[in-house]
């Protein structure tokens, strides 16, 4: 009877728990003046999510530093960074470990680099 | 609503085993004793689905799971050595037949609880197959509310429900289905449904007294056109040494919790993009 009791417990608080969200529901639109700039909309992405290993000097095997524009900008240049944070491939993929970045701030990045990597 | 209806129909079903359970031992105790069928697997997974192993009373194991990154960068990554995730595992047998668990896996820094239960044993000239239990809950944590402005603490959750089910066909090989739904309140790809279904195949071929060959595979059923998401495929090989039990294996996943493997696995064999991994178990 235990066992039992136990079952329903655990079925009841799942029932309730479960809610239904995707990456859109839970991103907000980016509105961009003219152009993406690093300062105001790439300097947050990369300070939120890179440089807890791509930190100065860089930690847990990371190979660079992302803390300056310089930084990122040559990592976006020879280093591939575009690429690795739009794989999909986990463990190429950058943040390493996952998850992926949402898409709407990939594309900001691709977007920055499309612009000609402006500073400022 | 639909699926709360599928849902109390899988948990009648396993109420109703439950008690053919009790039912079935009470009859046995006072006629013929027991004959179950011992250690269809040895490990408490076959390779990543859990398999209908459990732990013992008041034993501790603990699994130490590592997956290395792609083998397909070669020297560049040691073959994946530089990328691999982590996953600790602690498994506390309340009694033969519930097992509670705790684990903390460095893929997405997800933190899960299980609860795995016996509801049927396979016996001689008895019932012909073994029916374990398996739910967890899982916390992403992972999920950065820099990134995804409306996050709330309920999209970090995820669900398993499992119900795996065991043959030993003969002493050497054992096989397994794995029914299964899953849930995650956050799905990273838009497509795709929060619910998900699958179907878990594995099977061991014992090829000497220590060692022996496994594989399982992840059907999924409901995945999203165009899903950058592949079906889990997994071989590898069980060494027993002592209290040990050591799992080699390579696999197209590289995350280790049952939403991980069947949801999210990216790796594709046919382009060499695999990963290696252990699985070491160790009981207390």
């Amino acid at each position: 009877m235990k066992k039992t009791t136990i079952l329903y417990t655990l079925l009841i608080s799942t029932l309730f728990c479960c809610s239904y969200s995707s990456e859109d529901d839970l991103t907000e639109d980016i509105i961009i003046e003219d152009f993406v700039n690093y300062e105001d909309n790439i300097k947050s992405i990369i300070d939120n999510n890179c440089i807890n290993c791509h930190s100065n000097p860089p930690i847990n095997g990371a190979p660079m530093s992302l803390i300056t524009y310089n930084d990122v900008k040559n990592a976006v240049e020879n280093r591939g960074l575009i690429s690795r944070v739009s794989s999909t491939d986990a463990a190429f993929g950058m943040p390493f470990g996952g998850p992926r970045l949402p898409q709407n701030l990939i594309d900001l990045v691709i977007l920055w680099e499309q612009e000609g990597l402006i500073e400022n | 609503m639909k699926y709360t209806l599928i849902f109390l129909t899988l948990f009648s079903c396993l109420f109703l085993s439950a008690q053919e359970d009790d039912l079935l031992s009470e009859i046995d105790t006072d006629s013929l004793g027991y004959n179950y069928a011992t250690a269809a697997f040895k490990g408490l997974k076959i390779v990543n689905i859990e398999s209908t192993k459990l732990v013992a009373e008041k034993e501790m194991t603990l699994i130490v799971s590592h997956r290395f990154g792609s083998i397909e960068n070669g020297f560049d990554s040691f073959f994946g050595l530089d990328d691999a995730v982590t996953r600790l595992n602690f498994v506390y047998g309340v009694t033969d037949a519930i097992n509670i668990g705790v684990s903390r896996s460095s893929f997405q820094k997800i933190y899960e609880t299980s609860f795995k239960y016996r509801l049927v044993r396979q016996k001689e000239n008895g019932f012909p197959f073994t029916i374990v239990g398996f739910n967890s809950i899982l916390v992403n944590t992972a999920l950065e509310k820099e990134n995804l402005p409306k996050l709330e603490f309920k999209d970090r959750l995820g669900y398993t429900v499992q119900l795996l089910i065991s043959k030993k066909v003969s002493t050497k090989l054992s096989l397994e289905l794995a029914p299964t739904f899953f849930h995650d309140n956050f799905v990273a790809y838009d497509e795709q449904h929060n619910s998900q279904y699958a179907i878990g195949f594995g099977g061991r071929q014992k090829l000497g007294k220590r060692w022996s060959i496994n594989v399982d595979y992840g059907w999924h059923l409901n995945r999203a056109d165009n899903s950058p998401f592949k079906n889990p495929l997994s071989i590898g090989f069980d060494l027993e040494t002592g209290g040990h039990v050591f799992q080699m294996h390579f696999s197209n996943a590289q995350a280790m919790n049952t939403n991980g493997f069947l949801g999210q696995a990216t790796g594709d064999w046919s382009d060499g993009n695999i990963y290696f991994g252990f699985n070491l178990s160790r009981v207390f």
